[in-house]
């Protein structure tokens, strides 16, 4: 059983504990690494969605954290729209890996 | 650097065995790693449609979360907060994709998001907890394939450097130790006929 996990800005997520989620506001990049220092220390497995904006300086991190098997860490989009991080972190991964890269026609 | 083999049958023998193996696994490993990368591209694909379409839902819920937050005091949100209805939790199992343990999640929720007060909340929170909860399914979905990529990409990387090492190392290693052997077996053949014509040659001299 793993608990649902966010951290963003408090005045994107500060009425999500309605639906039982844990919300961990951070405003700027200090913020964002403490909150998910909180919710990663608690030793439960946990499923953690972060926004792209704020996991810019965190990516050692995050990726260091989901090496765990009992977290998962995933980089969303805020209200501003997407950075292309997370999308840019896939392409690198499978890049890495298969030696190629993957080209999705719509 | 070649390592120094003991130039004997039943060493040669051992390493026919060896290479035998050796190169049995290598195909084994390489099978795997074709297989293992055709469902990752699938895994891609499937997460990148996924998050093209939850890019464009996730926008337009975090506005409204934006604008109702803003529409409502501090303390009425807090107090919705404190009593959740909503219990939320992901349950998980493991699939096993080719040796490879992937986790699956269900979304487990149960309870009405709605229930709080009306008369100080605006309708966009209603509307926008409502909807992130029809997202949510789809987001916890969109972990699951995110973990996938990174286990499934993770095990390619060990198996390639496997398939590298048994391809590059050590078959070409064991071809060349039984190479060895069999010259140097088929050259002690050789000095001892030598050594026995020679042998021959003095008995009749005498």
């Amino acid at each position: 059983m793993r608990k649902i996990k966010i951290i963003a800005p408090k005045y994107l997520i500060a009425p999500l504990p309605i639906l039982g989620i844990e919300t961990y506001p951070a405003d700027s990049a200090a913020d964002a690494k403490a909150a998910l220092e909180t919710a990663t220390n608690k030793k439960e497995p946990a499923l953690i969605f972060i926004t792209e904006r704020l996991a810019v300086d965190l990516q050692e991190e995050i990726s260091k954290l989901n090496q765990k098997p009992d977290l998962n860490i995933v980089l969303i989009p805020d209200n501003q729209g997407s950075t292309g991080l997370a999308s840019s972190q896939i392409q690198d991964l499978v890049k890495n890996s298969i030696g190629a890269e993957v080209v999705i026609r719509q | 650097m070649p390592k120094r083999v003991n130039a004997t049958r039943m060493e040669l023998l051992r390493l026919r065995r060896r290479t035998a193996l050796a190169k049995k696994g290598h195909k084994l490993l390489k099978d795997k790693l074709d297989g293992l990368v055709q469902r990752l591209l699938e895994i891609v694909k499937s997460h990148r449609r996924l998050s093209n379409k939850l890019e464009e839902e996730l926008i337009l819920i975090f506005q409204k979360l934006a604008l109702s937050t803003g529409q409502t005091r501090p303390e009425v949100i807090y107090a919705a907060t404190l009593l959740p209805a909503v219990k939320t939790s992901v349950d998980i199992s493991l699939k096993n994709i080719m040796g490879v343990k992937i986790p699956q999640y269900e979304l487990k929720s149960e309870g009405n998001p709605i229930s709080y007060g009306f008369a100080e909340t605006p309708a966009e929170l209603d509307q926008a907890l409502s909807q992130f909860m029809d997202i949510l399914k789809e987001l916890v979905k969109l972990a699951e394939l995110n973990k996938a990529i990174l286990v499934i990409a993770s095990h390619i990387i060990e198996i390639k450097r496997r398939v590298n090492a048994l391809e590059y190392i050590l078959i070409p290693e064991l071809v060349g130790a039984v190479r060895y052997i069999k010259m140097k077996l088929a050259e002690i053949e050789r000095s001892t006929t030598v050594a026995l014509l020679k042998i021959k040659d003095i008995v009749r001299a005498r």
